[in-house]
C-alpha cells in the first residue's frame, strides 16, 4: 500500500525509447538501481522536473533517503500541485524519522488530490507521533475511499485494541482476516482481543491459526500458553511454553546476526538470516525493515525477494508480494 | 549542621497500647516549603529545589566517547537518618568514570530534613560521601539496631555504610561482603527466609568496561551514539544471605537466582503470589522480565513466563528499567508495573487467581507510553482519594535522539496518570501536573513525604542534570500513614502487609525497601482515604502473624510495634 505508485507502468526498457520511459519500465521491474543511473546520466545532461521525481522515487527504493529528499524538493519546486510527487517526498521524510514534516506534506498532497494511500500514509505518520486520533481518522477516511484494505483494516483494529476498545478492535480484525486470511498480525491481535473479553477459546483459535501459518510466532506461543493454563490444561500448556523457550532462544542468534551486522553493515547475506529469524519468530515489521536494507546491497539476489513476498503476504499486503515474488522468478531466469 | 541522632521520644507521642502491639502517633505537619509562585489550582507538583535548599547535580563526566554506563545513572533514597520524624533523601553521584582518564571524583550528598522544609547538605558530617560510579542506591535498617542504613550501588564497587545512630555512618562494605564489583544499577533489601535478618538482592547490568567499548551510532559520519544493550553481555544479579551477625555470604546459587541473560536495572521484592513469603521482580533491558517465586524456604524458582510477566503481550522482550508493584484496580491483588523505552510502551501486569494480566491496553496506559522512555516509576496516591495513581520519570538514553526521530527528545517531559479506581490510568495534564511535567532527563523516583502533610511528595532525578523536589500541593482527600517496627527482627517489617478498610473500600499494600529505578522511597506506608476520617488497620507482619488495630484516625502517621 505504501510504495504503490500510480505512474508506474509496466513493461521493460527499449532501446531507442524516451530514458524516462525507459526508467519507468526498469522501475516497474524492480531494477531501480539501473533505473537510479540512467536518470542521473539524463539529468545531467537533459534535467526536468519529472526526470527528478523518478530519481527520487528510484532512490527510496535504494534505501537513500537523503538523496532522494533532495530530488523530489527539486521536482517540487517546478511542479508543486503534484500530489504523488508530494506523497514520496513525505515518504522520504518519514524513512528518516521526520515525522512531523512528512505529516505536513502529506496534508498539502490531500488538499490536492483525495487518495487512499495518501490518508494511509498520513495514518503512518500520525502513529510514529503518538496521535492515535489523528491515525484513526486518516485510516477510516482511506478506508472510505477504499475499504478492501485488510493492512488499513488491521491497523485500525489495533487502535482500537491499544485503547483498550476490544470489542470495536475485533470487528475490524474480522474484516481485515476476510479479506485476507493469511494476515497473521490481524490474527494474532484478533485472539488477544478475544483473551481481553474472556473468550478463551477463541482466542485459542485465533493463535492456533497465526501457529498453523508461523508455528514460531513468539506471540501467539505466550499467549496459548496462557491460555490453555487458565483453562487448565497444564499439559498442552507445558508443551506450549517449551515451544515458546525455544523460540524465544532464537533471540540469541538475532543478538549474533545485529551484533555482526554493526561491525558489517554491507552483509546482505547476514541481514537475509536475520530476516528469517524475525519472520520465524512472528516479528514481520523487524524482517521487513532487514529485509529492505539487504535488497539494498544486495538488489539481485532472489532469496530476498523470496522472502519479501512472503513477509509482505502475511503483513497482508498482496500486491505487494505478489510484485516481490515476480521479481525473484525473473531473477532466477524463471518466466 | 545536625548534631547527632535525637530522641525519639521527643517526637513520638505514645498513643495507644494495645494487647496485639503498639500503636504510636508520629509528627503532624510541619512547615511547608513555601513555593516560589503560587501554583494554579488544581496542579499536583511543584518544584520547591530552591527554596529548599536542594542543590544536587548529578554529572556523569561524559568523555564524548558516550560510554554507556555515562547515561543510566542516578538515583537515591528517602531515610529518616537522625531518626527525628523528618524524612531525609541520599542522592547518588556518578562523577568520572573508571577507565576513562581524568576527571574529578564526586561524592554522593545526603541532604538533612531540617523539618522547616529545607535541607541541608549533611554528607561530610555523615560519612556517606561515597565517590564510586553511582547509579542507586537503597536504605534499610539492615543489623536491626533502629536506624536506616545506606547500600550504595556503583558501577564497581558497591558500598554498605551502617548507621551508627550518632549522625554518622561507617563504611563495613568489607566487613559485610556485600562489595559486588559489577556493574550494579538497583538493589532491594528483604527478608527472603523470614529468620528476621533482612537479606540483599542487587541487580546488575552488563558487561561493560572502558576497553570493551563499542561505537556506536555512525562513527562513519562522526555521530556517536549511546549503545543498546544488545552489544554486551549480561552481568549476573547477586544475592546475599544475611548471616545475622551484620555479615553477608554470597547465596545467588544456593537461593536459585541464576536465570540466565538478564540485563537487569529495577527490582522490587514483595509477596506477589499470596503465601506470604516474598517474591522479587526484576526488570531486564531488553531480556526477559524476571519473577523469582519463594518456594517458602527462601530458596526461588524463576517462573516469569508461566506467569505472564516476563514478556509483553506480543510475547516480545521490552526494555525493562524502572518497576514497582502495587493494588492497581484494588482487587486485594498486587500488580506488577514496569517501565520500557519508546516504541514500546510501559507494562501493566495485573495480578490475581495465581496469574497475571497484561493490561498495559486496557489500563489506558497504552498511547501515553508509546513514544516516552521511562525509568524511574512509583505507584502512589497522589491525591488521596483511595486509590494508586502513577508517576513516570522519562528521559532518552540516546542524547542525539532527535537527530534520528523529530517524534523523540533527549529530555522528556515526566507524567502523572490518575485512578479512576478500577485500574484505569489517566494522563495527567502538563499543566496540572505541574512542574514534574517540565522536560528532563529523567531517571529515579522517589516518593516521600519531606513536610509529613499526607500528601506524597517527590524527587525526581536526572541523569546530567538536577535532583529536584517537588512538593504535592494537590487539593487532597484525608490520609493515614504509619511506620512499622519488629522489635528484634526485621525490624524495618519490610514484607509487612498493611491493609486498611474505610467507607466501604479495602486497600493493601507491601512495606518495601527498594523500587522504581535505582531508588528507594519513604519508609513509611501511605493511604489515602478520599473522604473517610478514619480506617479500620489490619497488619500483616513478616512472621505472619496477623494484627487488626481497630479504628485509626486519619490524618497523621501512626507507628505500629510488634
Amino acid at each position: 500500500m505504501w510504495l504503490a505508485v500510480a505512474y508506474v507502468p509496466a513493461g521493460y526498457p527499449q532501446s531507442g525509447a524516451d530514458p524516462l520511459v525507459q526508467a519507468e519500465a526498469l522501475i516497474a521491474g524492480g531494477r531501480h538501481a539501473a533505473a537510479a543511473n540512467l536518470l542521473q546520466r539524463v539529468q545531467t545532461t537533459n534535467p526536468s522536473a519529472r526526470g527528478a521525481y523518478l530519481l527520487g522515487f528510484a532512490l527510496i527504493q535504494l534505501y537513500r533517503f537523503e538523496q532522494a529528499e533532495s530530488q523530489l524538493r527539486h521536482a517540487l519546486e517546478s511542479s508543486p500541485n503534484e500530489p504523488d510527487w508530494r506523497h514520496a517526498l513525505a515518504r522520504t521524510l518519514l524513512e528518516q524519522g521526520k515525522n512531523q514534516a512528512a505529516l505536513d506534506e502529506l496534508k498539502r498532497a490531500l488538499d490536492l488530490a483525495d487518495k487512499p494511500e495518501f490518508h494511509y500514509a498520513k495514518a503512518m505518520c500520525a502513529l510514529n507521533l503518538g496521535r492515535l486520533d489523528v491515525a484513526e481518522k486518516a485510516l477510516e477516511a482511506s478506508l472510505g475511499l477504499s475499504p478492501n484494505q485488510p493492512e488499513a483494516l488491521y491497523k485500525l483494529g489495533k487502535i482500537q485494541i491499544d485503547r483498550g476498545d476490544y470489542q470495536g478492535g475485533i470487528e475490524r480484525l474480522r474484516q481485515a482476516v476476510e479479506r485476507n486470511p493469511d494476515h497473521v498480525e490481524a490474527r494474532f491481535l484478533l485472539g488477544l482481543a478475544w483473551r481481553h473479553r474472556g473468550n478463551l477459546e477463541a482466542a485459542a483459535s485465533a493463535f492456533q491459526a497465526v501457529l498453523e501459518r508461523l508455528p514460531g510466532h513468539v506471540g501467539a506461543l505466550f499467549n496459548l500458553t496462557s491460555v490453555r493454563a487458565r483453562q487448565g490444561r497444564d499439559e498442552e500448556a507445558e508443551t506450549l511454553r517449551e515451544r515458546f523457550e525455544t523460540a524465544t532462544a532464537l533471540q540469541d542468534q538475532i543478538d549474533f546476526l545485529r551484533a555482526g551486522i554493526r561491525k558489517e553493515p554491507g552483509n546482505a547475506v547476514a541481514r537475509l538470516r536475520l530476516a528469517e529469524l524475525l519472520l520465524d519468530t512472528g516479528r514481520g515489521q523487524e524482517a521487513l525493515e532487514a529485509l529492505l536494507a539487504a535488497r539494498q546491497l544486495s538488489p539481485t539476489n532472489p532469496a530476498i525477494y523470496h522472502l519479501l513476498a512472503r513477509v509482505f503476504a502475511l503483513r497482508g499486503n498482496e500486491a505487494r508480494a505478489r510484485q516481490a515474488s515476480q521479481i525473484a522468478q525473473e531473477l532466477e531466469g524463471r518466466p | 549542621m545536625n548534631g547527632g541522632r535525637r530522641s525519639a521520644t521527643a517526637f513520638w507521642v505514645l498513643a495507644a497500647t494495645l494487647s496485639t502491639g503498639c500503636e504510636r502517633e508520629v509528627p503532624g505537619s510541619g512547615p511547608a516549603a513555601t513555593p516560589a509562585r503560587q501554583p494554579p489550582a488544581g496542579t499536583y507538583f511543584i518544584d520547591v529545589s530552591v527554596h529548599a535548599g536542594f542543590d544536587f547535580k548529578h554529572a556523569h563526566g561524559g568523555s564524548g566517547k558516550k560510554y554507556l554506563p555515562e547515561i543510566m545513572g542516578a538515583g537515591g533514597s528517602a531515610l529518616d537518618y537522625d531518626g527525628d520524624g523528618w524524612i531525609d533523601v541520599y542522592l547518588v553521584q556518578s562523577g568520572s568514570l573508571p577507565g576513562a582518564g581524568g576527571g574529578q571524583a564526586l561524592s554522593n550528598r545526603l541532604y538533612r530534613n531540617r523539618g522547616d522544609g529545607t535541607f541541608e547538605d549533611v554528607t561530610e558530617a555523615a560519612g556517606v560521601g561515597d565517590t564510586g560510579y553511582g547509579m542507586g542506591s537503597v536504605a534499610a535498617d539492615y543489623d536491626n539496631d533502629g536506624d536506616p542504613d545506606l547500600y550504595v550501588v556503583n558501577f564497581g564497587p558497591n558500598a554498605l555504610y551502617r548507621n551508627d545512630g550518632d549522625g554518622s555512618f561507617t563504611d563495613v562494605t568489607a566487613l559485610a561482603g556485600v562489595g559486588d564489583r559489577a556493574w550494579g544499577s538497583s538493589a532491594s533489601f528483604f527478608d527472603a527466609d523470614q529468620d528476621g535478618h533482612l537479606d540483599l538482592y542487587v541487580v546488575n547490568y552488563l558487561e561493560f568496561s572502558v576497553e570493551s567499548h563499542v561505537d556506536c551510532g555512525t562513527p562513519s559520519k562522526g555521530i556517536l551514539s549511546y549503545c543498546s544493550p544488545d552489544v554486551y553481555p549480561a552481568a549476573a544479579d547477586v544475592f546475599y544471605r544475611s548471616r545475622g551477625d551484620g555479615t553477608f555470604a554470597d547465596r545467588t546459587n544456593e537461593a536459585g537466582l541464576t536465570a540466565a541473560n538478564g540485563k537487569g536495572l529495577g527490582a522490587v521484592a514483595a509477596d506477589l503470589t499470596g503465601d506470604g513469603w516474598p517474591d522479587l521482580y526484576v526488570a531486564n533491558d531488553s531480556t526477559p522480565n524476571f519473577l523469582y517465586v519463594n518456594l517458602s524456604s527462601g530458596s526461588f524458582r524463576e517462573r516469569g513466563v508461566a506467569l505472564g510477566v516476563s514478556h509483553n503481550e506480543d510475547g516480545m522482550t521490552e526494555a525493562g528499567m524502572g518497576t514497582d508493584v502495587g493494588d492497581v484496580n484494588g482487587d486485594g491483588h498486587p500488580d506488577i508495573f514496569v517501565t520500557n523505552l519508546s516504541n514500546e510502551t510501559n507494562a501493566l501486569y495485573l495480578g490475581g487467581s495465581g496469574f497475571f494480566t497484561y493490561a498495559t491496553r486496557r489500563s489506558g496506559l497504552y498511547a501515553p507510553s508509546y513514544l516516552p522512555v521511562g525509568f524511574g516509576t512509583d505507584l502512589l496516591d497522589a491525591d488521596n482519594d483511595a486509590d494508586l495513581d502513577l508517576v513516570v520519570a522519562n528521559g532518552h538514553v540516546i542524547d542525539n535522539i532527535s537527530l534520528i526521530d523529530d517524534a523523540q527528545s533527549f529530555a522528556q517531559p515526566g507524567q502523572l496518570f490518575l485512578n479512576d479506581g478500577s485500574g484505569v490510568l489517566s494522563l495527567v495534564s502538563p499543566e496540572l501536573a505541574g512542574d514534574i511535567a517540565a522536560p528532563k532527563v529523567g531517571r529515579g523516583t522517589i516518593t516521600l513525604d519531606f513536610d509529613n502533610d499526607g500528601r506524597l511528595d517527590l524527587v525526581i532525578t536526572e541523569n546530567n542534570g538536577p535532583a529536584r523536589l517537588y512538593r504535592n500541593v494537590a487539593t487532597a482527600g484525608n490520609w493515614i500513614g504509619f511506620e512499622l517496627e519488629t522489635k528484634g527482627a526485621n525490624r524495618d517489617a519490610i514484607g509487612a502487609r498493611i491493609t486498611v478498610a474505610a467507607s466501604g473500600r479495602s486497600l493493601s499494600e507491601e512495606k518495601k525497601a527498594g523500587s522504581s529505578y535505582q531508588t528507594s522511597g519513604d519508609p513509611r506506608v501511605h493511604f489515602g482515604l478520599g473522604a473517610a476520617t478514619s480506617a479500620m488497620v489490619t497488619v500483616r507482619w513478616p512472621n505472619g502473624d496477623e494484627v487488626s488495630y481497630g479504628e485509626l484516625s486519619a490524618g497523621r502517621y501512626h507507628r505500629l510495634e510488634r
